[in-house]
């Protein structure tokens, strides 16, 4: 289990380092989307077990559309009104 | 869905803030996450309500989708925000990423089990001990200080 992790680590931090850094905001967001979905999913599953069975397609529909709000919120620009 | 208003004290006004008191920032007309959460309540209200699920059911399951969302979601969403924070944002995302993940997590993860001999709450986390923990705090230490050397 342990090694498990290790080597899943070991491929996917170079590829998240060099994501982050390169990458541009909306490659980021669509990795992190996914990421926020297979997240979802498995607390989805851990509720299954005590037998909450939640709105599995429209949270994981809320949660892209999350995503994407942040994303628009991220490259809109934003302007300031100066004080009196 | 913003109006345009000055909306300073809300989640839309994190990029790019003056520092000068006083100053107030314009939302500029893109949807806004308070409005992305208000559909959300909606859809799980009608599908509550309006559906052929027994209440028995559709209450537990209208409890864990918003802390589906709000726990696991909402947070996450976040690293978009940081990475848009101009050239300091990918920085920042690293930093939080390596401090939460990188050596918080696992610092305590693999220290843990190689010597902890102290449990921190033995019934319900056995595998946790308080040589992790420490182990924990000292590779986020060790994390933010390489973000201080590296400048």
């Amino acid at each position: 289990m342990t090694w498990t992790r290790v080597a899943t680590a070991a491929v996917l931090i170079p590829f998240v380092v060099g994501l982050v850094v390169w990458g541009s905001t909306g490659w980021v967001a669509l990795a992190l989307a996914l990421v926020v979905v297979l997240a979802l999913f498995e607390y989805f599953s851990l509720g299954d077990a005590i037998g909450h069975r939640a709105y599995r397609f429209w949270t994981a529909t809320c949660a892209l559309l999350l995503v994407y709000v942040q994303w628009l919120t991220a490259i809109e620009p934003t302007y300031q009104l100066a004080a009196a | 869905m913003c109006s345009g208003l000055p909306r300073s004290n809300q989640l839309t006004s994190l990029r790019r803030l003056d520092a000068a008191p006083g100053n107030r920032t314009i939302c500029s007309g893109a949807a806004c996450v308070p409005e992305a959460l208000f559909v959300f309540v909606l859809g799980v209200a009608v599908l509550t309500l309006w559906t052929k699920r027994p209440l028995v059911e559709g209450l537990p399951a209208a409890e864990s989708a918003p802390a589906g969302l709000l726990l696991v979601a909402f947070p996450l969403t976040f690293a978009v925000r940081l990475h848009g924070l101009g050239e300091q944002g990918p920085r920042l995302l690293l930093f939080c990423a390596g401090e939460l993940l990188g050596c918080g997590r696992h610092g305590g993860l693999f220290c843990g089990p190689c010597g902890g001999q102290a449990p921190v709450c033995p019934t319900s986390e056995p595998e946790e001990n308080m040589e992790g923990a420490a182990a924990s705090f000292v590779g986020s230490l060790l994390v933010g200080l390489a973000f201080t050397i590296d400048g």
